[in-house]
């Protein structure tokens, strides 16, 4: 990724795209379509530290456990995402990325909001950990 | 003129057409008002013009309620009260504290805003806090601007703050000279005396740590010794007035309110490059930034007025060495009153609730914020409570009344306004892309963070109502039931706001010595 590029996606939504790398080998994606495998990918861009985010995961789960599915997370995480997400623009200047921050603004904007672990998330945040919660086992 | 009360010949009674007890902020504002004027003041005041311990020890009493200041610690009982002390910081109340709000039993002023508007800016020279303006604009610097909420969420509000003379010491030459003022030291209120229908006030009753007593009339008394101390005096007058003068409907001494504190979240900002210096106290500045609620929104969340200071938590990390606890700053307090430390006092009060865990949304997230983070110390608003009060208790001081005992209480509708306020702030920062919020967990079962406290704000206790049914004083201040009897002082709130109350002390001061001097003056 060139230093430019990784300097606008900072500026735009307050995240920053590092290496993508693919971890979801087990049952708990086989049955996913390479739309939502881009997803999971780009997630990785946003994560830091999968363990802390499973934390996060776990108690949102347990507050919401007809969401404990990755499929389920993922459709919720693009509900208001028109377009296919992948770490390139599109056609409107747009990465995945930035479209998922936009997604979570708007989130606080509407209210959807919930409190884990004393963090007010927006629940596009909380799912995102949630996925975590289902790597490696 | 200044007169020690100790040399008064015992049985002496003077004679004054306004008397006024208590030299602290409220009182010395009075008399200063009347000073030069044609009427004959009388200034009563318990302690010298230095602090004893003697005096000090006749504020000596209990706390039964939440967990409360000593007292003795609290207040001051010398000329200047506890002005001598105050922190400096001011702002006017806003409308919404004096409106009525259905979700606020109780609330609601008889008089409005705009009542006391034309005082708030002679106040402000009182307390020497300059111009009377309250911009924003004027704190910011190109490296630290108010955070960017949407305004109708979140607003930034201005606080400004007073040099930290102590009260007594600015003022006193001048009521020394005032030729028309009388200033009793060391004469200590024991009794408000009525005429036998209890109708009005006759005289006072004073008396001495030495053992002498004297006598003062007047056509007029103002009672101005503080929320605890006002409640006290009328409860312990009960010669005529079984349950104390003033009293015919049980209000003395309830509703005693205090501004709930905490540090009740952490504020992680996106920006970096924005100091938020603004927010803090600066000595170089005559104004803190504040983050507050819009009246829209409180009356549609059923809040109460709250506002919230941001303490960079880096600071109170340094202090982490330092024991924390009230206690501990309690008492540095006793000797060290200036503003810049009492700030100190507050961080380290709050300094325990660093580092927990306050890493873990960087741990999770690719955020772009720096490494800072900042404690959101919350000034609220309590709601008036009958059963949070001021009584009498069974143990005496050296001059024989009965020692003041404090049950301080809240409930339900300050917790639903923390936890609300939490909310709002962290959407409104999401939503603007500021930062995130990070709510401090309750003390064990208490449903409430650690390290709540009062912010050394007493008020209630002989709160102004039109009923009589229904308060003490009217909305001239004056003692329903009693001709001649007012008070001053923040006893009279019937709610607080959120805004530290000396200078909504002052202003209705101001207005009510206008008010009875004219009223002599009309006869």
């Amino acid at each position: 990724m060139s230093p430019t590029r990784r300097k606008f996606l900072c500026g735009f939504g307050g995240v920053a795209l590092v290496s993508v790398s693919s971890k979801y080998a087990n049952s708990h994606y086989q049955h996913l379509d390479q739309n939502h495998r881009d997803v999971l990918s780009v997630l990785d861009d946003l994560v830091v530290q999968p363990e802390c985010a499973r934390v996060i995961g776990k108690q949102y789960l347990h507050q919401y456990p007809h969401e404990a599915d990755v499929a389920t997370l993922i459709g919720l995480i693009l509900q208001n995402s028109p377009r296919p997400l992948s770490n390139d623009y599109d056609g409107a200047g747009m990465t995945s990325v930035s479209q998922i921050s936009r997604n979570i603004r708007n989130d606080f904007a509407v209210g959807q909001i919930v409190v884990v672990d004393g963090w007010y998330l927006s629940k596009t945040e909380a799912r995102i950990c949630s996925i975590y919660c289902f790597e490696n086992n | 003129m200044f007169i020690d009360g100790r040399s008064v010949a015992d049985g002496t009674e003077v004679e004054c057409d306004i008397c006024v007890v208590g030299a602290g902020v409220a009182g010395v504002t009075i008399a200063r008002e009347l000073s030069g004027g044609s009427q004959n003041v009388c200034l009563v005041e318990s302690g010298g013009l230095q602090h004893d311990t003697e005096t000090q020890a006749l504020y000596k009493g209990s706390n039964t309620g939440y967990p409360y200041y000593d007292l003795d610690v609290l207040r001051l009982r010398y000329f200047g009260g506890s002005g001598n002390h105050w922190g400096g910081v001011c702002r006017p109340l806003d409308e919404i504290d004096f409106s009525y709000r259905d979700w606020i039993p109780d609330s609601g002023w008889p008089i409005d805003r705009a009542d006391l508007d034309p005082y708030y800016a002679k106040a402000h020279e009182v307390c020497r806090l300059g111009d009377y303006a309250y911009s924003v604009d004027e704190l910011e610097t190109p490296g630290s601007s108010r955070l960017a909420f949407d305004a109708q969420l979140v607003e930034s509000t201005v606080f400004r703050h007073s040099s930290t003379t102590p009260f007594g010491a600015i003022y006193q030459e001048e009521i020394k000279s005032a030729k028309n003022i009388h200033a009793y030291l060391h004469s200590n209120v024991l009794e408000f005396e009525t005429n036998v229908e209890g109708s009005s006030v006759t005289r006072i009753e004073v008396g001495t740590l030495h053992g002498s007593r004297f006598g003062v009339r007047s056509k007029i008394f103002i009672l101005a010794t503080g929320a605890i101390e006002n409640a006290r005096l009328m409860l312990t007058s009960d010669t005529t007035a079984k349950y104390g003068i003033g009293n015919d409907y049980g209000h003395v001494g309830r509703n005693f309110m205090e501004h709930v504190s905490m540090v009740g979240a952490m504020f992680m900002p996106w920006e970096s490059e924005n100091s938020l210096d603004i927010y803090a106290y600066n000595e170089n500045h005559n104004g803190i930034a504040a983050l507050t609620i819009p009246a829209e929104i409180q009356q549609e969340q059923e809040t109460l007025n709250i506002c919230a200071n941001l303490v960079p938590s880096s600071i109170a990390a340094g202090l982490k060495s330092v024991a924390p606890g009230i206690v501990a700053s309690v008492i540095e307090l006793r000797t060290d009153r200036s503003w810049k430390n009492l700030g100190k006092h507050i961080k380290r009060i709050s300094s325990n609730l660093d580092d927990v865990a306050l890493h873990s949304y960087r741990q999770i997230f690719r955020a772009r914020s720096s490494d800072r983070q900042y404690q959101l110390v919350y000034q609220m608003e309590q709601a008036p409570n009958p059963e949070s009060r001021v009584t009498l208790g069974a143990d005496k001081d050296a001059l024989g009344m009965r020692r003041s005992e404090v049950k301080w209480a809240f409930g339900e509708l300050e917790r639903n306004t923390l936890r609300k306020t939490n909310e709002i702030i962290a959407k409104a920062a999401g939503k603007a892309a500021l930062g995130r919020l990070w709510e401090v967990p309750d003390a064990g079962d208490s449903g409430w963070p650690p390290g709540v406290r009062g912010a050394w704000h007493q008020m209630g206790t002989t709160r102004m109502s039109r009923d009589p049914k229904k308060g003490v004083v009217d909305m001239n201040c004056k003692v329903h039931g009693l001709a001649n009897l007012y008070v001053a002082g923040s006893s009279v709130f019937p709610t607080s706001g959120c805004s530290g109350p000396t200078l909504s002390i002052v202003a209705l001061a101001l207005r009510l010595a206008n008010f009875v001097s004219d009223n002599l003056r009309i006869g």
